[in-house]
């Protein structure tokens, strides 16, 4: 009896800790907020919109640093680099034509990641409206109107990278939102890019009121810029003409000044956030680029190409006061090929490992000026083309050897050189390769043949004629999907050149 | 009770333990490393696109070490590509026999993992089982382009990672050359000239005939043909004009005749694709000691395209789409323009070290100020310790005349100084040369021309081989006439009598082939840590029947003929 008693209880007992756990299963992380948490306070969306921004300049998940990307697919394949005895098999693949899809560098992870930031923003913010009264509809517009703008940026990067991708624009934030997803066309895309643009232009700001927010963040103009480029490689000219004049016209920026070439060059590549600039990458102190590795240590995985001073700048024999200021000590160092762009702090002095933080310039208003001229050639302004490139060439003091003077109605030559031109004015400034891509693939790839002449002269002779080969089949001139991504997502199907 | 109660709970408790074991199923081990199938596994898998070739592996009785432990790379053709092959050559599956199979499979099997990422325009690096090579480029189809192979097959899809090795797919059978090149010649009406040439120096036979069956150890050649148009474009139209030409013996069998060394100047005894004569400079061949210099223009594959003292020489077009032919004995080129080795007479060489591209393309430093570079700056000369520099110093100061006022100080010792440092010369043409060292002698301590301070004896070599004499940077030359000093192997190099601007006798050297060679300075052992001055301004190589001592340089860059 007594037993059974004691039984009883135990049962009780054990039943207890069933009934009571309720909360205890209620568990909620200790070391950080659920987003249901989040999104409550003006200050959360703030967070979230820098978060974006903090994502360009370093993945948190340990993706390649998207500035770093955003150098490899813009140079890697084009002309002005040179490989040295540590550049890895992967980097040498892909300048010799040998991309396969388990090459790490055709990894779009960190630009996804980045997206998915804005998709949250975007998703998220006008939630924030209902919960924080001193969050306004203005300032949830502005919020938004970044997000979109980055996210905008970031799909023309991977359309011109990879032609077609998977169009993600709603919030991944919790596992039932994984979905796979199959490639959109590039119009696709880029009509998702130019809605994004259109809307982000509507409520961005101008100003911001200091000077690092107004070249670091998104504002109206860098919106206009990008707009212009979307354009420019969409080839719809009239709407690219509108989108430079409305950065033009705002009468804010100018071309710093190149008398001299230290000041310029410290003004405009060493301190950043020049009259010039539109829009950077704010590389600090605490938050290093990770070009350091890449240009300047012993183990440095690429020096610039013996064509960078030899054709693209050349070099006056005669008179060493007249130099390119674009050249030695700004974009190389010539006696040793260094890529000197981001590492420099003078136009002879160094950078340190623990200094190596020069921004990403997105958008310059050069660039806003011969993207505009480049378009004014095609319309039939070539006059007014080889006037505004004059006005570059002025600046930098370009050398004569390389001026050329086309005609006026010569639509091709100028074409050139105005390629030329922004491969001095934007040396190693990721522009490169999709400059070369867009001017090519202009009517149908009319131009194939720029791409055709540059490959022949980058791949090593043994190659040259298979990179001749497979870079007349369009589809090439893209990258692959990586690996990765299609064993996790069976929709996607790999791009047609790496089947 | 109490007790009953502890056994029968035991005891359940037992049972229960043997319950669960006993009813657990058979484990199933895991007996194989991998679950990865083979090449023979993989195509034996996918009978929709390889049961044809699946059944002349069975049949080549191959199938087992296909399935072994190994790195192979394997040229898999799909089921329709066997069955055009079976069309081409009017066989059946069935009816192929076990050689057959066993040579179709042998060609299309390397003893190596080649992935499309290797491939390069021309042969791959490893032969085939067959015992030929395979040649690989890529086409393009319609804006479509895609790997090659063999100019017969395209790859479909490539890079099919197996347990023992790489499969791609192709949409062709490869099929072996079976010509020899000397039979590739005489079937092309084009090169019916240079085949009589060939014919008549014997050299015919040679190239028509597999001088072994193991193809490690067989000798392959590559032949550059002239076409009938290439010598009718040189003034002769028909073999009789060649023969007349060359044939300064009479006998072209005979290994001086001129006509045999014209056709020995167009054999490379290896098996060289464009793509592998591209990838160097020169070639030797047959033709002793003459080399086929070599070179890739934009995208033209020149053959002796030189600057000879300042003189361009317009090379010699190989024609791509009709080279790289292979053959059973090596490969075929086709060459557009005539050529043959030419007759120089030497010449002498006044280099000057310090005059160099990398210092030209500095306008601001070349013959304006000094300059060090960096280990590996510097093309054409290279040195031991790469924490060293190659110092480019100019100076206007009268007591340092050297030739425009610039010079390289090339500080040799045996601590951190250059152990050795080695210079790639200009072109020298093959000849006899005596070899002179032009420098402004110089100590870092004591005085020169007085004993003691830094000294340090440096041994010259010349492509390897020590030249008979040593010098000594702190040295300088005696004061005497040209004749005097010329016999005891000094001379006066420079119009200035600054005793320091010394010309040192180094030896003789026989130039082999004309070529760009190697000059390399080492330090020998001595007391101390050597000499931090060693001011180097010119080498020479003057032929030894030439004047030694003349013309001589001066600072200001002119040249004094007395």
């Amino acid at each position: 009896m007594f037993r059974k008693t004691i039984l009883k209880l135990l049962a009780v007992v054990m039943l207890l800790p069933v009934v009571s756990c309720k909360k205890w299963l209620d568990l909620q992380p200790q070391d950080g907020l659920t987003g249901a948490e989040y999104w409550k306070t003006k200050e959360q969306v703030q967070a979230a919109v820098t978060g974006i921004y903090a994502s360009l300049i370093g993945s948190a998940t340990g993706s390649r640093n998207n500035a770093e990307t955003f150098f490899l697919w813009g140079e890697l394949r084009a002309d002005m680099l040179t490989s040295t005895l540590a550049t890895t098999n992967e980097q040498i693949d892909v300048i010799n034509v040998n991309i396969l899809p388990t090459n790490s560098i055709a990894n779009w992870r960190g630009i996804y990641e980045t997206i998915n930031y804005c998709n949250t923003v975007v998703d998220f913010a006008p939630g924030v409206l209902a919960k924080d009264a001193t969050f306004t509809q203005t300032a949830l517009n502005k919020a938004v109107a970044e997000a979109k703008a980055i996210r905008a940026l970031m799909y023309f990067y991977l359309v011109r990278t990879f032609d077609q991708v998977p169009l993600k624009i709603t919030a991944t934030s919790s596992d039932k939102d994984i979905v796979s997803l199959s490639k959109s066309s590039q119009d696709t895309v880029l009509a998702q890019v130019i809605k994004d643009l259109n809307e982000a232009e509507t409520y961005a700001v101008t100003d911001y009121g200091d000077r690092a927010s107004n070249k670091g963040r998104i504002t109206k103009a860098t919106i206009n810029a990008i707009q212009a480029d979307v354009y420019l490689w969409q080839e719809k000219y009239t709407e690219c003409v509108a989108a430079c004049d409305k950065v033009i016209n705002t009468n804010s920026f100018g071309l710093v000044n190149g008398n001299d070439p230290n000041v310029w060059y410290q003004t405009l590549y060493v301190n950043g956030n020049s009259n010039e600039s539109l829009f950077e990458l704010q590389f600090d102190n605490q938050a290093l680029n990770t070009f350091y590795g890449l240009f300047n240590t012993t183990q440095k995985k690429f020096l610039a190409s013996p064509i960078v001073m030899d054709e693209i700048y050349t070099v006056d024999f005669t008179d060493p006061l007249k130099f390119d200021i674009r050249a030695d000590g700004a974009a190389v160092r010539s006696t040793d090929q260094l890529i000197w762009k981001y590492m420099g702090l003078s136009n002879t002095t160094s950078r340190a490992a623990v200094e190596s933080y020069a921004h990403w310039i997105m958008y310059r208003y050069a660039d806003v000026l011969l993207m505009k001229e480049e378009v004014q050639n095609q319309l039939g302004n070539g006059q007014q083309a080889l006037d505004i490139v004059a006005q570059i060439r002025n600046r930098a003091h370009a050398l004569i050897a390389t001026a050329a003077n086309p005609a006026p109605t010569d639509k091709v030559a100028i074409a050139e050189y105005i390629l030329k031109e922004r491969a001095r004015e934007f040396a190693f400034e990721g522009k490169r390769w999709y400059d070369i891509l867009r001017n090519a693939r202009r009517n149908n790839y009319q131009r194939l043949d720029l791409l055709l002449d540059m490959i022949a002269g980058t791949v090593p002779a043994n190659r040259q004629q298979s990179a001749i080969a497979k870079f007349k089949d369009k589809n090439c001139h893209y990258l692959p999907i990586y690996t990765y991504e299609l064993t996790t997502n069976k929709a996607l199907v790999q791009n047609p050149f790496y089947k | 009770m109490k007790k009953y109660l502890s056994i029968m709970v035991s005891v359940i408790a037992g049972l229960l333990i043997i319950f669960y074991t006993g009813s657990c199923k058979k484990i199933k081990y895991v007996e194989s490393t991998t679950t990865d199938l083979n090449i023979y596994g993989y195509i034996k898998a996918n009978p929709s696109k390889y049961s044809s070739i699946t059944t002349i592996v069975d049949k080549s009785g191959y199938a087992g070490f296909l399935n072994a432990y190994g790195s192979y790379t394997m040229f898999v053709p799909t089921d329709s590509a066997v069955a055009i092959y079976l069309t081409e050559v009017n066989k059946t599956l069935t009816a192929l026999t076990e050689k057959e199979a066993q040579d179709i499979v042998k060609f299309h099997l390397l003893q190596d993992t080649l992935p499309t990422n290797t491939f390069k325009d021309g042969k791959l690096p490893t032969i085939t089982m067959y015992g030929q090579y395979l040649v690989t480029g890529v086409v393009n189809d319609k804006g479509v382009s895609s790997i090659l192979v063999n100019r017969q097959g395209t790859i479909t899809q490539g890079n099919i990672k197996t347990g023992n090795g790489l499969i791609h797919q192709i949409d062709r059978v490869l099929k072996p050359a079976s010509k020899s090149i000397a039979e590739l010649i005489s079937a092309d009406t084009r090169f019916s000239i240079f085949k009589q040439a060939l014919q008549a120096t014997g050299y015919y036979d040679t190239l028509n005939t597999i001088n072994s069956t193991d193809p490690a150890l067989r000798r392959w050649f590559t032949v550059l043909a002239e076409t009938n148009q290439a010598l009718a474009d040189s003034g002769m139209t028909s073999y009789a004009a060649l023969k007349a030409r060359y044939n300064n013996t009479g006998n072209p069998l005979n290994p001086l005749d001129s006509l045999n060394i014209y056709i020995k100047y167009h054999i490379i005894p290896d098996t060289k694709y464009l793509a592998d004569i591209v990838s160097a400079s020169s070639h030797t061949t047959l033709a002793p000691l003459e080399v086929l210099a070599s070179k890739l223009d934009d995208v033209k594959v020149l053959i002796n395209d030189l600057d000879f003292n300042g003189v361009h020489e317009k090379g010699v077009e190989l024609e791509r789409i009709t080279s790289d032919i292979s053959a059973t004995t090596g490969v075929l080129h086709t060459a557009l323009a005539h050529f043959a080795p030419k007759v120089r007479f030497p010449a002498p060489v006044y280099w000057d070290v310090a005059d160099f591209p990398e210092v030209r393309k500095l306008p601001a430093v070349f013959r304006r100020a000094n300059f060090s570079f960096a280990y590996g700056a510097v093309k054409d000369v290279t040195w031991d310790r790469t924490t060293n520099t190659l110092d480019y110093a100019y100076t206007s100061g009268g007591t340092t005349p050297t030739y425009f006022f610039d010079y390289l100080n090339v500080p040799m010792g045996n601590t951190t100084r250059h152990n050795w440092i080695e210079f790639t010369t200009p072109i020298i043409i093959k000849g006899r040369y005596k070899v002179w060292i032009c420098y402004r002698a110089a100590k870092g301590s004591g005085t020169v021309g007085l004993p003691g301070g830094s000294t340090m004896p440096v041994q010259p070599s010349f492509d390897g081989v020590d030249l008979s004499r040593q010098f000594n940077f702190c040295e300088q030359r005696p004061n005497l006439s040209d004749g005097e000093l010329e016999a005891l192997g000094w001379k006066k190099y420079s119009p200035t009598t600054v005793q320091n601007m010394t010309g040192k006798f180094l030896g003789i050297i026989d130039v082999t082939t004309t070529d760009r060679h190697k000059f390399r300075l080492r330090s020998l052992p001595a007391a101390g840590t050597g000499n931090p001055s060693d001011f180097l301004d010119m080498v020479h190589f003057i032929p030894i029947n030439q004047n030694q001592y003349l013309p001589r340089f001066a600072n200001d860059g002119t040249l004094q003929y007395f």
